[in-house]
Parts: structure tokens; C-alpha cells; sequence
């Protein structure tokens, strides 16, 4: 992975060779955290489907410890959440910075311990979980071995980026640099602040979900945005419609989103008025999220074509879509007269993977179709499964989402009403968790595909492809 | 252990969070004022040009996994 041999010969163009150099110094850090975060994006939704199922057919694998429901869920949401999201996100910030900073990766080698720790401490938290070693918190449930290894891990991820970012050799920064940094300075000391063992009873309960939303805020959400900041203009070749409402969209949604995790806590035994800051905040997160609408729909409204054409794309606006979609879904959610009967109904969870799967997951996977030819030299073999592994996921969480959302809101309307006994709540979910299995398992199938797919490029086989927009890169890294 | 030490009958460990809390939140301010005064947001229009440059530039797609649109534009794109 020696970059130095092939940059010598693309210096008639300072940007392309810019552009090769960054890419080139990435490539080896970026491969190991996409490779793992597939792996554990396989693992996690293995372990999510068997939930799901498990809500169908409740004795199905019970008379084994470690694959009942109250570890199997749990392993679910760290699986994915710390080794897929969290890996994939990091990846694509190595990538991003280097490219925004028009320079190399500084301290690749912490990038290599940071990816190997990683995935030590996920995998130890993993069997700890299955194991029954849960610490019982939402989000929080890794012991602290586990939560030490992933810190130190991310941590030096920090290191890194903020070190290129350092480096730089460009004056303006650009917006989704300016995600990134926020990103990468709040997400360890998040981490390390909600995992220490001071907290009890109801405060330990407000840290749980203060945790828990701020993970959206300083990670996946910043992680997601600036990717679709990136992507959108630069696929369709076309400078996002309002620069100035994307930096007034960054500064108040640094200024409003950590605010909100306390929502989560609606009618739970926490002082008022806490709950009702947090309440206004949501609600005021109306405005970073309505830049963020419509600099995207109208960067890319009269290219919408273009969607045919490129597998990113489709993949980053049915994201930057779902993200308009999950945000205005998460500040009504907040609002106490929905809270009364949505809050703790199935309505979250499709909440939850509207967010985590709808926005994050498919912006990654627009990430990685766009980044991997650029690393691997390598075009996508077979654009066919592609168009499949798009049309099965988005189908999939859609009929995730919506099964949810309704059968949620019967769950919540049947558990206010007195009249009705409690088992009818429970019984009028039947068909709409059903539902949601069928849609786990075409995200199942639709992820075996791309698995398949990201395996032949890293083994660069399949057919030989080349096209335009980066065959002049190619051409200039290997002449 | 740590409940014994005390200022204003907070706890250590809340002391230890509020100053956190006050550094982080000084951190960004101190963040927002050094990009104001680094002139980040004195051109505003132009910051939205810096991903394109003359190989990748405004009005060409960069990812055709799936073929190339016949035409590569429509009418009246080419503000940049």
C-alpha cells in the first residue's frame, strides 16, 4: 500500500493527484473498517431477525440461554449499532477528511489499532451479552472491559482525523467537515462520560437516554449528513442549492439536538420541567432539520434521472428522504399528546430503524458503493444485483417502518383503554409483527447480496467494467 | 468515597460533569468565534464549490455504475 511510486506520475494534474493521493493513503485503514463493519452488519441482522421472529413464534430457540429474547435483542442493537454503524461511520470519515482536507491520513497506524480494537472490544461485549453479563441499560448494556477497549479505539480515531484535519490544504471547511470534527471531538467523550459507574436510580435513567439520543447527535446524525452533503452535489456534479442554510442548519442543530434525549423519559419520573426542555428542543429541531430538506431535495430536484444511473445516489437520497421522515416523526413523537399513546409501544422501534436503518444504513451504503472502486481500483461487478440490493432493502424497511408505526399506534390506543383487557393490546400486533419478519428477511436477502458483492471487490473479481468518472484516476494512478 | 467531598452540596462526581459541561460548551463557542474570525463564513457561495475541481467539475457525474444519462444535463446547470 506504498502510495508514493503511483502519485509521481499523476502530477500534470495537481487536483486528480491530490484527489489519488488521498484516496491512496486511505485505502488499507478504510478496507479494514468496511470489512468488519460488513461482518457485523451480517452478525447484527442475524441476531435482529431472530428477534423478530421470536415475536411470532415465542418458544423458538427459548430453552437455550444464550439465544433468548432478553440477550438476543440486546446483542442485536449493539452488534449493530457499535460494529456495523460505528465502524462504517468511521471509515467514511477517514475517507471523507482526507478527501475535505486535500491531503493524507495522518497516523495510519492508530487508524489500523483503532479498527483492531474495535473489533475486540464489540465482539467481547457481544459474547458478555450473550452470556448474560448485560450491564441492563439501553444502549449501554457492553461491561466496561468491552466499553474501555471500544473508548481507546475511538479515541484514536479522534486522534487521526483531528491530526489531518491539522494538516490541511484547504482554507474553507467544508460543511461536512464541519460534522465530522464536531463528531469525532463529542463521540469519545460521550462515550467515556455515560459509561462511568457514578450514576443511580433516576439520574441514572436520565444519563441512559441523555446517552442514548446524544449518540444520535454526535455520531450517527453528523456521520449520515455529511455524508449526503458530500455525495449529492458531488454525484450529480452540482454545488448544493443553499451553502448558507447548511451551516445554519450544522450550528442549530449543534445548538438544539443535545438537548432532546430526555424525551425518551415522557411521563417517567423526572422533574417536569427537564422533560419539558427537552420536549421544546425536539421541536426545535424542526429548523436544522428543514435546511437540511430542502438544500437536499433542492440540489438534486431536475436530477432526479440521475437516480437510474448511480447506485450512490439512490442509496443517499432515499436516506437524506428518510432522514427529513424520521426527524419530523421523532419531534412529534416527543409532543406528550402522541407520547401518551406511542411511547413505549412497537411505534419506537420503527422509529428506531427508521433512523438506523431508513437514514444511516443506506447513506452508508451510498458511502461504500461510491468510495470502494476508488480504493479498490475496481468497478462493482454486476450492477444488476445492485439494483436488487437496493429495490429488496428499501422495500424491506419500508414494510419494517409502516408495520410498526401502525401496529404501534393499536398497541397504544388498546393499552390506554381501560375497557379493553391487556392481552388485546398483545393480540392486535400479531399480524403487524409478522409483517415486520417479512421485512427483515428481504433486508436479509438484500444484504447477502451486497455482502457477496463487497467480497468480489475486495477480491477484485467479477467482470472487468470500467466507466468514466473514474477511469481518468485510474488511468493516471497505474500509467 | 467521592460523595464525601463536597462544594455547594454537590457531589464530586456533578462537579466533575459541570465543569465537562462548561468546557465542552465553551469549546464550541470558542469553535464558532474562530471560524467567524478565520473568515469561514465570509463567502458563503463560494464554500459550495470547493468538492469540484477542473478533472471532477460542475456538470459531470461521478458515479455511473449504471450507464450515463444520454444527455448529461438539462437546460440551465451550468451556473457554476
Amino acid at each position: 500500500m506504498s502510495p508514493d511510486s503511483d502519485i509521481s506520475k499523476v502530477e500534470e494534474s495537481p487536483e486528480l493527484s491530490s484527489r489519488v493521493t488521498s484516496d491512496e493513503s486511505v485505502s488499507a485503514p478504510v478496507l479494514l473498517f468496511f470489512s468488519s463493519s460488513i461482518l457485523w452488519l451480517f452478525v447484527g441482522t442475524i441476531l435482529g431477525l431472530t428477534t423478530a421472529l421470536k415475536f411470532s413464534f415465542p418458544d423458538w430457540l427459548g430453552s437455550i440461554p444464550a439465544l433468548t429474547f432478553g440477550r438476543i435483542r440486546p446483542a442485536h442493537l449493539n452488534a449493530v449499532v457499535y460494529g456495523w454503524s460505528s465502524m462504517a461511520i468511521a471509515a467514511c470519515y477517514i475517507w471523507l477528511t482526507a478527501r475535505l482536507c486535500n491531503t493524507e491520513i495522518h497516523w495510519r497506524r492508530l487508524l489500523y489499532i483503532s479498527a483492531i480494537l474495535w473489533n475486540i472490544g464489540v465482539l467481547y461485549g457481544i459474547i458478555a451479552i450473550l452470556n448474560g453479563g448485560s450491564q441492563g441499560q439501553e444502549w449501554l448494556e457492553f461491561p466496561p472491559a468491552a466499553v474501555s477497549v471500544i473508548a481507546v479505539a475511538a479515541i484514536c480515531l479522534s486522534f487521526s482525523i483531528l491530526r489531518t484535519f491539522h494538516s490541511r490544504r484547504v482554507t474553507h471547511i467544508y460543511v461536512s467537515l464541519w460534522y465530522i470534527l464536531a463528531s469525532v471531538v463529542w463521540f469519545p467523550i460521550l462515550y467515556v462520560i455515560a459509561n462511568l459507574h457514578i450514576y443511580s436510580g433516576v439520574t441514572q435513567a436520565a444519563v441512559n437516554w441523555w446517552y442514548a439520543h446524544n449518540l444520535l447527535t454526535v455520531w450517527a446524525t453528523p456521520a449520515g449528513l455529511a455524508a449526503a452533503y458530500y455525495f449529492i452535489p458531488k454525484v450529480i456534479g452540482r454545488p448544493i442549492h443553499s451553502y448558507y442554510l447548511s451551516l445554519l442548519g450544522f450550528w442549530s442543530f449543534a445548538l438544539f439536538y443535545n438537548w432532546n434525549g430526555i424525551h425518551h423519559l415522557v411521563g417517567g419520573p423526572l422533574p417536569t420541567w427537564l422533560i419539558s426542555v427537552s420536549i421544546v428542543a425536539s421541536v426545535l429541531m424542526f429548523i436544522p432539520v428543514i435546511t437540511v430538506a430542502i438544500n437536499h431535495h433542492l440540489t438534486t430536484v431536475g436530477h432526479f434521472d440521475k437516480l437510474k444511473y448511480s447506485p450512490t445516489l439512490r442509496f443517499v437520497v432515499f436516506g437524506a428522504m428518510s432522514y427529513t421522515a424520521v426527524s419530523f416523526q421523532g419531534s412529534f413523537e416527543a409532543i406528550r399528546s402522541q407520547s401518551e399513546i406511542t411511547h413505549f409501544t412497537h411505534y419506537t422501534v420503527g422509529h428506531a430503524h427508521l433512523g438506523l436503518y431508513a437514514f444511516l444504513t443506506m447513506i452508508l451504503f451510498g458511502a461504500i458503493y461510491y468510495i470502494m472502486p476508488r480504493l479498490v481500483k475496481w468497478e462493482w461487478p454486476y450492477p444488476v444485483l445492485i439494483k436488487f440490493h437496493f429495490w429488496l432493502v428499501a422495500i424491506g424497511i419500508i414494510l419494517y417502518v409502516l408495520s410498526m408505526n401502525v401496529g404501534g399506534v393499536f398497541q397504544g390506543l388498546y393499552m390506554n383503554d381501560a375497557s379493553r383487557p391487556f392481552i388485546e393490546s398483545v393480540e392486535v400486533t400479531k399480524p403487524y409483527l409478522a409483517a415486520r419478519s417479512i421485512g427483515g428477511a428481504l433486508i436479509l436477502v438484500g444484504q447477502l447480496l451486497f455482502i457477496f458483492l463487497f467480497s468480489l471487490m475486495i477480491l477484485r473479481k467479477g467482470a472487468v467494467r470500467l466507466t468514466p468518472p473514474w477511469r481518468d484516476e485510474l488511468e493516471a494512478a497505474t500509467k | 468515597m467521592y460523595n464525601k467531598l463536597r462544594f455547594m452540596n454537590l457531589p464530586l462526581a456533578a462537579l466533575i460533569l459541570i465543569f465537562l459541561v462548561l468546557l465542552g460548551g465553551s469549546l464550541a463557542i470558542g469553535a464558532f468565534f474562530w471560524a467567524v474570525r478565520n473568515k469561514q463564513f465570509k463567502d458563503l457561495n463560494a464554500g459550495a464549490y470547493v468538492i469540484f475541481d477542473e478533472d471532477e467539475p460542475i456538470g459531470k457525474m461521478t458515479d455511473n455504475v449504471f450507464g450515463i444519462p444520454e444527455r448529461n444535463h438539462k437546460g440551465g446547470e451550468q451556473e457554476g
